[in-house]
Formats: C-alpha cells, sequence, structure tokens
C-alpha cells in the first residue's frame, strides 16, 4: 500500500515538474530582445531571361537588360517607382505594342523627373516606391483599378 | 464494491443528463452574452442549438444578424426570410436582407423586394435609388422615386444629379491641349506638377535640337529631336491616360461619398438596441 502512494507521488511530482518545466519556456516571450529599426530592403525585381519571340519584344529587351548590366548596375537602384522605368517600359511593350509602350515610357519619364507632391498621387508598394502600373495607361478603361494615394500596396 | 462502483456509475450518468449548463435557458444567456460581446459566430451556433419551440422572431432575427455581420449571407437571408409576417422585426428583417441585396449588387432580388413585395416601404425606396446610383443604372431612377420629402432624398438629389452631371475632363480636350502647349493637357486633369515637367522637358529637348542642328552638329540633333519628339508625343498620350484617370477618380469619390452617406445612415435601418 505504502509502496503504491509512493510510486503515485513520484509519478505526480514527475508530471508536475514536466509541467513546471515547460512553463518555465514561457519566458522567452519576454525576454529582452534587441530591436531593429532598420526598414526592411526589397531591392527591384529583375529577371533578365526572355519569355517571349516576337521582334518587338527581343530588341526592346536586350536594351534593357544591357541597360540593367552596364548602367543601372553601377548606378544604383534609384528609381522612385514601382515598377522601375525600365520594367515599366517591358511591361508597357507586353501590355501594348512597341509604338504605345514607347509613348507610356516617355509619359512615365516625365511624371519620374517631376519631383513635386507626387506621394499625393500614388499608392505606396512595400518597398516603400510609388506604385504605378502600366495597366493604368493602356487607354483601356476597363484596366484602370485605382487605388488611392497613400495606400500600401503587397 | 462493485455495486458500489455501479451506483456511482448510474448516479453520475443521471446527473450529466440532466446538466443545466446546457439548458436552453442557459444557452440563450450564454448566446445573448457573446452577441452582446460581438461574438457573432459563436453566438449564432450558440442560438442555433436552441430547441425549435424556443427560437422565438427575436432570436431568428438575432442569428440573421449574426450572419449578416460575418459575411454568411446565405444563411443570414434564410432567417430573416423566416421571421413571421405579423412581427415588429419584419420590417428591419426586410431591411437587412435589402442590405445583402445592395452589397452584393444582386439587382433583380432588391429589384424584388422593393417592387413587388414591399412598394410603400419608403427606406427601400431610399436604398434602391442609392443602388442605382452605385451601378449607374440612372435610367431607371423614375421621378416617383423621389416623391418623398425629407433631407436623406434632398441628398440623394444631390448625387444624383451629380452621377449624371459628373465633373469628367475630356480626353480629346487634354490631348489638343498638349498637342498646342506640351502639359498643358496634364494641367488641365490637374496634374499640375506634370504638365509643368513635361513642357520643360520637351522644351529643353526642342531647343537642344535646334541650337544643334544650327551648329551642324547632325548626330546630336537628330538625337535630341528624337528625345524631344518622344516626349512630345509621349505627354499627349499621357494626357489622354491622365484624363482617363482623372474621371476614374471622379467616380471612385463618387463611390465612396455615396457609401459613407449609407454607412451614415446605417443604410436607413433604425438598428435595434439588444445589450443595454
Amino acid at each position: 500500500m505504502l509502496y503504491s502512494i509512493r510510486n503515485s507521488v513520484a509519478v505526480i511530482l514527475f508530471f508536475l515538474f514536466a509541467v513546471s518545466s515547460v512553463a518555465q519556456t514561457d519566458w522567452q516571450r519576454w525576454e529582452k530582445v534587441q530591436p531593429d529599426y532598420l526598414k526592411s530592403f526589397y531591392p527591384s525585381e529583375r529577371n533578365f531571361s526572355y519569355t517571349k519571340s516576337d521582334l518587338p519584344y527581343l530588341l526592346s529587351k536586350t536594351l534593357i537588360n544591357t541597360y540593367w548590366i552596364f548602367i543601372s548596375d553601377l548606378d544604383g537602384d534609384n528609381c522612385p517607382f514601382h515598377p522601375s522605368c525600365s520594367s515599366f517600359f517591358l511591361q508597357s511593350i507586353e501590355e501594348t505594342n512597341l509604338i504605345q509602350g514607347t509613348l507610356m515610357f516617355f509619359d512615365r519619364f516625365t511624371r519620374d523627373a517631376n519631383p513635386v507632391n507626387r506621394e499625393e498621387h500614388y499608392p505606396v508598394y512595400k518597398n516603400y516606391r510609388f506604385y504605378d502600373p502600366p495597366q493604368l495607361y493602356t487607354l483601356s478603361k476597363d484596366k484602370i483599378h485605382l487605388i488611392p494615394p497613400y495606400t500600401v500596396v503587397k | 464494491m462493485l455495486r458500489f462502483f455501479l451506483t456511482i456509475l448510474f448516479s453520475v450518468t443521471l446527473v450529466a443528463q440532466t446538466n443545466p449548463l446546457k439548458s436552453d435557458e442557459n444557452r440563450k444567456l450564454f448566446a445573448d452574452h457573446l452577441y452582446c460581446q460581438q461574438d457573432y459566430l459563436r453566438a449564432a451556433e450558440e442560438y442555433e442549438a436552441l430547441s425549435k419551440m424556443n427560437l422565438s422572431d427575436t432570436i431568428l432575427y438575432k442569428i440573421g444578424k449574426s450572419y449578416s455581420i460575418i459575411g454568411n449571407t446565405h444563411k443570414a437571408l434564410n432567417y430573416f426570410s423566416s421571421i413571421q409576417s405579423n412581427s415588429s422585426l419584419l420590417k428591419n428583417a426586410i431591411l437587412e436582407s435589402a442590405r445583402i441585396f445592395y452589397l452584393a449588387e444582386d439587382s433583380n432580388s432588391l429589384d424584388k423586394l422593393v417592387n413587388d413585395i414591399h412598394p410603400s416601404s419608403v427606406e427601400l425606396k431610399k436604398l434602391l435609388i442609392a443602388f442605382y446610383l452605385k451601378i449607374n443604372h440612372l435610367d431607371k431612377v423614375n421621378n416617383d422615386l423621389f416623391l418623398f420629402d425629407d433631407d436623406d432624398m434632398s441628398i440623394l438629389k444631390s448625387l444624383y444629379e451629380r452621377r449624371k452631371n459628373p465633373a469628367y475632363k475630356s480626353e480629346t480636350v487634354a490631348g489638343i491641349l498638349s498637342a498646342i502647349i506640351p502639359g498643358s493637357g496634364k494641367i488641365y486633369t490637374e496634374n499640375f506638377g506634370d504638365g509643368i515637367t513635361a513642357f520643360i522637358l520637351t522644351g529643353i529637348f526642342s531647343y537642344l535640337a535646334y541650337d544643334n542642328f544650327k551648329h551642324s552638329h547632325q548626330f546630336r540633333a537628330y538625337l535630341f529631336s528624337g528625345l524631344a519628339a518622344g516626349f512630345y508625343l509621349g505627354n499627349i498620350y499621357g494626357s489622354v491616360a491622365s484624363a482617363q484617370i482623372f474621371n476614374a477618380k471622379v467616380n471612385f469619390n463618387f463611390l465612396n461619398e455615396l457609401t459613407e452617406f449609407l454607412s451614415s445612415k446605417n443604410y436607413f435601418i433604425n438598428e435595434i438596441e439588444f445589450c443595454k
């Protein structure tokens, strides 16, 4: 009888100890951590591969790849827009055609050159750039999906 | 010993069978508490667990309301439609159903509810006008819909006028203006910074082209001519696109204002205070 009681107490104590040990790990949630005040960095995505075989695309993609390798990589990831102006050019041509895409690019470059009150016009992409997709400028009203300024686009 | 265990087992089973915690009365109290805590999914489940004889119109309405808030509109509509026709909650249930149809843009159901089933309800008529304004079917807004004269109707009338004559900018005018003076089309569409920038860029590259032609620097002259032409044509194109975006913004702001108005009026539903 005494032996069985002792065993029961041992088992209870063992479980109590195990539970207490697990409970003790709770302190990890409240431990001191080193705060990180840096913003997360999202570089512009670049895809150098060719996905189409039509001539306008091949020409423009080669031009942009050359620009990325020889100029942009050295100059830095500085475009304040997402997609960047070079990516916008490519996407515009993919979305429309070479002539319309080129006109869209010149228009985008004008917007890029304007430093005034941009934050009042554009939503913000996750990498803290102004979100300005080519779909807004294809002259197809169905493709215009307006996002209010200051909205963060993921 | 065996008899003792059996007795205990039997009595425990008996007690379990008559567990007062799960009585309808307690369930209802608990569901009421959950409802007031805005825990709508659990509240609806607790109400649904009540026996059918205890499902009053108030409880049916609260279940419908809970599902409506959660977004389970199919179940909500089922519960709202099961409310008795002589109930004081019927009017609210109908308006709640109308709100669901409005938000789901279910034109047929809303139209049928307002014109066929409850043609005398002023609140439903107001919601129907708002709905036609939302989907821009102004031809369906008859003058007889504006028969009632109150504050809501005057706001709806002004919204109707704005929808009928929106402050759009003409894409053609924007394009022509930019063709005459680079950047003026953008200024017309209220993108002042972009307009001025377009004017400066086109001006600078045109001047550079002119100057290089003048001094017989052919390559540079043609290069700058190409850039000037690009900025000039791109600006005309961009002005047309800018007018389109401006018009999209007008629509966007209108719909926002309409939604804000309806939200402030709670979609013309007099909310019943169940939690005091």
